[in-house]
């Protein structure tokens, strides 16, 4: 028998989607072989807690900061940067959007007014540290991967100081959160066919999603970002400069993420907490969100929801058997694992011949 | 006073080893071509693993070798990913890193908070560390520079197509090398829990793993550079504490970005200053080989 490996030059219809959802599979049954194994979680409680979460309402609520910091990401990923950061550019949303409803606007604000000043901080704080690690990457050609990974960090210390300390809320018997932010700035769900839904930021969801397709379709600099990606000399030499495409897409995906973090604190805490309460670790599941939709922003929305259900059915099992909500990790880590390595089939024919 | 300095000495080494050794790790994957960013969760995936299985068995050795064996099978998924389906290995890298928190998660769960029954007691034999340290980075560059395995290991990061032409085994060689760095990752996870912080909560050692990869960068590929730049990592992860107490009373949560802090600036001054040309990581690092691209 002898196996075959030949570079494929079209790809067939359909080969990605197929592959998605075998990879999906695959992790599935992967991550229940091994709780089973290690934690001796019978697969029956595992497969149920995937099923509810996959029809559990609240699942929205994770979409959103996952879906929107997942858009983000499309952009840096399709210009060859790695922006590994949006977990602290997330959380910069989130202190900056505490801040603003805490210590600047009057507390008697309207909520049409303060709600959209607050949007505006969040964006620039998620984009601007996001910019950080962007210009030291045009100027200085420092590695972004770790530049943001270490800024993740100093934004994760930096806002548990502040909960621990200066901003410490009066009314909160000493434990580590803020005052909560004024009511009329609370984002509250609507009912919607049934189902809670946020009239913010859903619709959010979606104006960026179809926003992002049309700039990677119709438009110069999504043009310019694709053509950067996929050979970054070529782009230099058509004149296409690297300082801009660096800076446009970080700030563009910072910004994004910051605004997941404005999502979190203004719908779901109404108050900053423990930066690990206020993202568990969205910032790096966004990534798998992006990837596993290959970078198609239509398709970061149902990827993102496969993942906020990984999340949600994360929860039922903390709840039924005990896991802590750091197994997560294990479902999200496999499917981006099976993602890369069946990525292979994409790339390459593999026959067998007898 | 001498007392104390030794105190002093004998804590910032304790504390450097297992940085140096996953730092050592990563440079030789590096030096063969492949980026292994999966050596963050692999440290977080050793503490957590040598820590139940002392725990188990209460036996040092037996929780080394197989935290040793764990880390090249999980290692050896990125390996195999990168060198022969020729995946993103940034990604691939990731995946093992999250994938590894949840194992390390989920093991390490039902032992959280007991206390270890045996200890493995590095701050008596400082000395005897501190030699290997520098034994070791001397051994891994006659290694890397002066013996045939090494310039295996290095053509294949500087220039595969030739070291393929040459009869290298370009995918075994990349594939060996991540094995080791995730091995030696592993390891170094395990001296954290089982030598320096003895306990074990949910995320012990999250970061070490970054700050190693930063670590190959600031030490320039070079493994006698290694030892420097880990005593001075560990230097400052474990003096800084000491402005927790009176007079400073600096909050923790400020003190814990330190490392990072460091690591960022350390880098910043590798690219900004005139020691940026002397920064040459090799050519193909980050780079698939792929035969059907080679040049004839």
């Amino acid at each position: 028998m002898k196996i075959i490996i030949r570079r494929r030059f079209v790809e067939p219809p359909y080969l990605k989607f197929t592959l998605t959802i075998l990879a999906i599979i695959i992790s599935l049954i992967i991550s229940m072989l091994i709780i089973y194994a290690t934690a001796s979680i019978p697969p029956t409680k595992f497969l149920y807690s995937i099923y509810s979460g996959l029809i559990d309402p609240s699942t929205l609520r994770y979409l959103i900061p996952l879906t929107l910091s997942g858009l983000g990401l499309i952009l840096p990923y399709k210009a060859g940067v790695w922006n590994i950061g949006s977990e602290g550019q997330l959380l910069a949303g989130a202190i900056a959007t505490t801040y603003i409803a805490l210590y600047i606007l009057p507390k008697n604000i309207v909520g049409y007014i303060g709600i959209p000043i607050i949007l505006i901080a969040s964006v620039l704080a998620g984009g601007g540290y996001a910019l950080i690690a962007g210009y030291l990457k045009a100027k200085f050609n420092l590695n972004e991967i770790l530049s943001t990974l270490m800024l993740n960090y100093i934004m994760i210390g930096l806002g548990n100081y502040l909960v621990y300390g200066p901003w410490r809320g009066e009314t909160q018997y000493g434990y580590p959160r803020t005052d909560i932010i004024p009511n009329q700035l609370w984002i509250n769900p609507i009912q919607f066919g049934g189902i809670n839904v946020n009239p913010v930021f859903i619709p959010t969801i979606i104006i960026v999603a179809a926003a992002m397709h049309y700039l990677f379709k119709n438009t110069r600099i999504g043009y310019e970002i694709k053509v950067y990606g996929l050979n970054p000399d070529a782009a230099l030499h058509s004149g296409i400069s690297k300082t801009k495409i660096i800076l446009v897409t970080m700030f563009l995906s910072g910004a994004l993420a910051g605004l997941a973090g404005a999502a979190e604190i203004l719908s779901i805490h109404r108050q900053l907490i423990r930066v690990q309460d206020v993202s568990a670790g969205y910032g790096y599941m966004a990534i798998l969100v992006t990837w596993l939709s290959r970078m198609d922003p239509l398709a970061t929305i149902l990827s993102g929801y496969l993942v906020s259900a990984l999340i949600a059915s994360g929860y039922t099992l903390q709840i039924i058997a005990g896991l802590t909500i750091g197994a997560v990790n294990l479902f999200v880590g496999g499917l981006l694992i099976l993602t890369t390595a069946l990525d292979f089939l994409l790339k390459y024919e593999v026959k067998l011949k007898w | 006073m001498v007392n104390y300095l030794i105190e002093i000495i004998s804590r910032i080494i304790v504390a450097s080893t297992p940085l140096y050794i996953a730092t050592l790790g990563e440079l030789y994957t590096e030096r063969s071509g492949v980026i292994n960013l999966g050596v963050e969760g692999l440290f977080v995936l050793g503490a957590s693993t040598a820590f139940t299985i002392t725990i188990l068995t209460e036996n040092l050795y037996i929780a080394m070798l197989a935290t040793l064996i764990l880390g090249f099978i999980v290692g050896g998924i990125h390996g195999f990913i990168t060198a022969y389906l020729k995946g993103r290995e940034i990604l691939s890298g990731l995946a093992v890193t999250l994938f590894s928190y949840g194992l390390a998660s989920i093991v390490g769960r039902p032992y959280v908070g007991l206390s270890l029954p045996v200890r493995l007691n590095l701050t008596a034999n400082y000395h005897i560390i501190l030699l290997l340290i520098i034994l070791s980075s001397i051994v891994s560059w006659i290694i890397l520079f002066k013996l045939k395995a090494g310039v295996i290991i290095r053509a294949s990061g500087e220039d595969p197509s030739s070291a393929f032409v040459m009869g290298i085994n370009v995918d075994k060689v990349r594939m060996l090398t991540t094995m080791i760095g995730s091995g030696l990752a592993t390891v170094a996870g395990a001296i954290y829990t089982l030598g320096y912080i003895q306990v074990w909560t949910e995320g012990a050692g999250a970061g070490w793993g970054w700050i190693a990869i930063a670590n190959v960068i600031v030490s320039l590929w070079n493994p006698l550079l290694t030892p420097v730049f880990s005593l001075l990592y560990g230097g400052v992860n474990s003096m800084v504490w000491m402005l927790q107490l009176p007079p400073y009373n600096v909050s923790p949560y400020l003190l814990g970005t330190t490392p990072y802090l460091t690591t960022l600036i350390t880098l910043l001054i590798i690219v900004a200053t005139p020691i940026r040309k002397h920064v040459r990581p090799p050519s193909a690092l980050g780079i698939k080989f792929e035969r059907e691209e080679r040049t004839i």
